[in-house]
This record gives structure tokens, C-alpha cells and sequence, in this order.
């Protein structure tokens, strides 16, 4: 069969990929070095034929105990272990934990370990959510971040341990829907919440990264070019190559086009990567954000990433009026660019906001038509049921992408 | 009758719906998430598993067409113009089964997405880019249609009627 020059790898590959594969797709979409390993862990994982494989609670207590005892260089003890339920992508637990600061000071925290399963919807590197943590520590409400096991020497799988957040991720009135999506916070709520959304959100992008000592596992960008955007891209387009279950030729059209367009970047922010409802806590009586959380997706990049995103109609639900999207169950578009440009000093520019319009969408459809559902197929999660379900959004993404790349070139 | 495919969904539905979930009261949040998604996605199967056939039938005549109209604007390869023949031939053989009509469907995708990618910098682009986004756009809306009870529809009222 000729194929072309695009494929690399056919169904069987996928689910038991040899070396040359593995080393073919790397070098046809090179990306950071740190999403390289991520992505190539998956694989070879793949090529071992593992799936998840269920780790008990005293498992979990023990390898955590081991991780942290061997940081301080001394024995610590963890009691009320429990699971904390949350997300599509990870496993946590909750847990006390009686310990010595290096400065001596004797103390007892709850915390949470976030451990990957053995393939997630979002294959990120706990090393670079560690950092980003620590990098936005006192200007975003974010749990600090304590500890990382960044190759599962201590526990099953790579994990990190960080601060229990207080607050809820959902609000009591509307607690059914899967991991945020299409979150309806209502009238009162949104009211409270919106502005911190984004003035969070411009708090977050106007950090100086240059004065970041940390990340040291992200790739800085240049302004004025557009190379770090092309390697992000290839990042998705690599996911879709090792993932997708099926072929879709509009993912090609785009993805060229997406590369024949990254536009340079203008500005250097920390890019959260997910930045929508269902990744923030709130407190529900005084209104108030709490924490933001899922870091894994984050990136320094371009803020027009983020702010499409939290517009995302995958994300979104209509208001009262039953004619207004509320991005992220927020805001209308216009009206987040607007408070968005007054909080952060910084332009919204409309060419970069269709770029990533499509950039967001062409990401959502390969997560969910490639992703999800090479994960659960996989047997590879500790809740194959919901990564499964998550699927079911493929289709809804694949039309937004395809209705609005067409918006934008015709 | 035990080859009752719906009657043996029904009563694990039944089994889960009244007496597993209410006994869980008060479990794990996550507990009861992953049953409630186990019942919505039996209840998927449940009333699309009669349509199947129908649905895969309808799968693979829209990539034929697409072929046959990407045929109109470029030569195709000769094994994709077997799989656009052996595509026709399923669809008339009463006891094709759904796997023959899902292995070529997938042939087809394959076949169409390397058609698009050789045709970067031809003359033709334009019009095989056109092609494919214009009649994939119908095909995906009765995709949308046949998941809609996964509840990711923000208007599922505006979705085409299912044609298959």
C-alpha cells in the first residue's frame, strides 16, 4: 500500500512498538527534550505491553514514605492515607504527614500524592509540573509543591507530592459533570469567580520568566520566533501519530497548516496549558479561588494559548439567556479579552487568537479521538471507565475544529 | 432467550441502577463516579448495538464517496482504487460483517489522509483539501449524533437526524 509520506506507523505498531518505530517518530516530530523523554517512556512502556497495574493504598504509604525519607535524609510518618477522587488523568492520595523541616521546625501537613497511571489522557512529566509550581509559589494560589519522584524509583509510577488545597472544584448545586466540562458555576458564583479567573490568569502571564531560576526542564523561547510553537505542535502531532485508533485526514490538513502558520511569539509567559473550569478550587461561600491546580500541561509560551482555551466550547455552556457561551462557565469571549487586556497590560491579538483557536481545538481532538482512547483501549489507567467516556467529546472537538479552521481560511 | 443481547444489558442495567448504587451511598466520590459512567456507557451500547450495522454501512458509503469525488480530482493509487471496489462489493454482499465493513472504512481513511498529504505544493491541493473538509463535515455530524448520549453536546436538538 503506498501510504504516502506521512505515516510512519500502522495499528499494529501502535500497540507493540519496536525500537526503530519509536526512534522514527522522535525524529520526524522533534520537540523539547523533556516531552521527547515523556513521550518516549509512554512508548516503550507500550513496547513492554504493561498496563496499569492497581497499587494498593499501603503500597502507595510506603513507596510515598520511602520518597520522602530519602529528600530529608530522615524517617518521617504518614497516617490517614486515603484515595482523593478528581480529574481524568491522575491517581492521588491524601495524607498527614508528621515530619522535620531542615531548619528543625517539627510539623504536620496534609498533603497529596499525584502519581501517573501507566498511560493517561495527558502523558506530562511530573519533573516540569514540579517545577512550574514552585516558579508561579506566592503569586498564583497553587499548592506548594514538595517532593517529585520523577522516574518512579520509590513508587509504581512517577509521582510528586505537594500541599492539600482546600476548596471544591465543582459547586454543591452542580456537582455532575465529568472533570469540568461544561461546569455551570451560575449567576451568583460566576459573578464572584470571573474576575479572578482572569485576573489570575493575567497575573500568570505577566511573571518575568527571565527571573525564574527554576524550570529548568522547559525550553526557553525566543521572541521573534516561532520555533518553540512549531515544536509544540509536532509534541501533538506525534501524540497523534503513537495514539490515534483511526485515521482522520482533516487532522492532517491542519496539522500543516498549523505549522505553515505558528506565528513568532511577541511575549514570554508561562502558559498554564489547561487553564479552564473543573482545574480551579473555590471557596463556595465567600466566592473565592483557592488553588489552581493540573499544572502538567504547562508550557513557556504564547498567553493566546491559554486564553483560547479557557474559551473552549468543549468547555463551555450557555447562559441564562440560553444564547450566550460563558467560556469556562465565565465569561464570553469578547468580554474575557477585554478584562483580560485591562488586568494584564498586555494586547489581545486577534490573528494569534485564531491561531490558537485551531492549535487548542486540533489539541483537544487528538487527546480525545487519540489519547483517551488509546489509554483505556490500553487497559492503561486506573479509571478506564471515564478516560473511555472522555472519547465521547472527540467528535463534538473534531467538528469545532474542522467549523473553525474553516471560519478562519475561508 | 439468552442470545437476547438487549435483555442481557437490560438486566445488568437494572442490577447496577437500583440495587449496586444505592448500596454505595456514602462511598469514595470516585466509586460512584466510575459506576455511573459504567451505566451510561452499557446504556450506549444498549441502544446503539442494534444499529451497528446499519451505522458502520452508512461509515463506509460516505468514504467511498469521498474517494470516488477525491478520484475526480487526482489519480488515485491502484490499491486505493481496489479498496473503493472492494468497498462497493461489501456493501452489496448481504453477509459481509460489520469487521469486513469496518476494515475497509479504515483502509479508505488511510488512503484519503496519504492522498491529502501528497498532494501538498500540486495544483490540485486547493480543491482536495476542499473535497474532504466539505464531505467529512457530514460525516462527523452523524458521529456527533450516534455519541450524543455521552452528553458533550451543547445543542444536541441541532444535530442532523441519523442517517443510517
Amino acid at each position: 500500500m503506498t501510504m504516502g509520506e506521512y505515516e510512519i506507523i500502522n495499528e499494529g505498531q501502535r500497540q507493540r512498538p519496536n525500537d526503530a518505530i519509536i526512534a522514527q517518530i522522535r525524529d520526524r516530530y522533534p520537540t523539547e527534550p523533556e516531552i521527547d523523554r515523556v513521550l518516549t517512556t509512554k512508548m516503550k512502556r507500550r513496547q513492554a505491553g504493561k498496563c496499569f497495574e492497581a497499587a494498593t493504598l499501603n503500597q502507595l504509604v510506603e513507596g510515598t514514605s520511602n520518597l520522602i525519607s530519602d529528600r530529608l535524609g530522615r524517617p518521617v510518618k504518614i497516617s490517614n492515607a486515603k484515595w482523593l477522587s478528581g480529574g481524568a488523568s491522575k491517581i492521588q492520595m491524601k495524607f498527614e504527614l508528621d515530619w522535620t523541616e531542615p531548619d528543625g521546625e517539627e510539623r504536620t501537613d496534609v498533603l497529596v500524592l499525584r502519581m501517573e497511571p501507566a498511560a493517561s489522557v495527558t502523558e506530562s512529566s511530573r519533573t516540569r509540573e514540579f517545577e512550574v509550581i514552585n516558579a508561579v509559589n506566592g503569586i498564583i494560589p497553587a499548592p506548594r509543591a514538595f517532593w517529585v519522584d520523577p522516574d518512579g524509583s520509590f513508587l509504581p509510577y512517577p509521582a510528586m507530592v505537594y500541599a492539600f488545597a482546600s476548596g471544591s472544584a465543582k459547586p454543591s448545586y452542580d456537582a455532575g459533570k465529568v472533570s469540568g466540562l461544561g461546569q455551570n458555576y451560575g449567576p451568583k458564583l460566576r459573578a464572584q469567580l470571573a474576575p479572578q479567573f482572569v485576573g489570575l490568569l493575567a497575573k500568570l502571564h505577566t511573571i518575568d520568566v527571565a527571573c525564574i531560576d527554576g524550570m529548568k526542564h522547559f525550553d526557553r523561547p525566543t521572541v521573534g520566533s516561532n520555533q518553540s510553537i512549531i515544536r509544540q505542535v509536532n509534541s501533538m502531532r506525534r501524540i497523534w501519530e503513537e495514539d490515534r485508533i483511526e485515521e482522520e485526514p482533516i487532522m492532517e490538513i491542519i496539522y500543516r497548516w498549523l505549522i505553515a502558520n505558528a506565528p513568532p511569539l511577541d511575549h514570554v509567559s508561562i502558559v498554564h496549558g489547561d487553564y479552564r473550569s473543573g482545574n480551579f478550587l473555590f471557596d463556595e461561600e465567600q466566592g473565592k479561588i483557592t488553588a489552581w491546580l493540573d499544572w502538567e500541561g504547562a508550557s513557556l509560551g504564547d498567553r493566546h494559548q491559554d486564553l483560547t482555551y479557557a474559551i473552549m466550547p468543549s468547555f463551555a455552556h450557555l447562559a441564562e439567556d440560553e444564547a450566550t457561551l460563558l467560556g469556562s462557565g465565565m465569561m464570553a469571549e469578547n468580554d474575557l479579552y477585554a478584562a483580560y487586556e485591562k488586568a494584564s497590560g498586555l494586547t489581545v491579538d486577534p490573528v494569534r487568537i485564531a491561531y490558537f483557536n485551531i492549535y487548542n481545538r486540533y489539541l483537544i481532538a487528538i487527546l480525545t479521538l487519540a489519547a483517551s482512547a488509546r489509554a483505556s483501549r490500553s487497559r492503561g489507567t486506573h479509571q478506564d471507565v471515564l478516560v473511555n467516556y472522555v472519547v465521547g467529546l472527540g467528535y463534538p472537538a473534531l467538528a469545532d475544529l474542522r467549523d473553525y479552521y474553516l471560519g478562519v481560511v475561508t | 432467550m439468552i442470545r437476547d443481547f438487549d435483555a442481557q444489558l437490560q438486566v445488568v442495567l437494572t442490577a447496577l441502577q437500583d440495587i449496586v448504587a444505592p448500596a454505595l451511598s456514602g462511598a469514595d466520590n470516585h466509586v460512584i463516579e466510575q459506576l455511573m459512567l459504567s451505566i451510561a456507557t452499557i446504556g450506549f451500547v444498549k441502544a446503539r448495538l442494534p444499529e451497528a450495522r446499519r451505522f458502520y454501512r452508512m461509515d463506509l458509503r460516505s468514504w467511498i464517496d469521498l474517494s470516488k469525488d477525491a478520484a475526480q480530482i487526482v489519480s488515485v493509487p491502484d490499491d486505493m482504487a481496489k479498496a473503493i471496489a472492494a468497498g462497493v462489493g461489501v456493501l452489496t454482499d448481504p453477509e459481509a460483517d460489520s469487521a469486513d465493513i469496518e476494515a475497509i472504512s479504515r483502509q479508505l481513511r488511510d488512503h484519503v489522509t496519504a492522498l491529502s498529504a501528497a498532494a501538498v505544493g500540486q495544483p490540485y491541493q486547493a480543491d482536495l483539501e476542499a473535497v474532504i473538509l466539505e464531505k467529512l463535515g457530514v460525516l462527523i455530524a452523524q458521529n456527533r449524533q450516534w455519541t450524543a448520549s455521552f452528553g458533550f453536546e451543547l445543542q444536541p436538538e441541532n444535530l442532523p437526524l441519523a442517517a443510517w
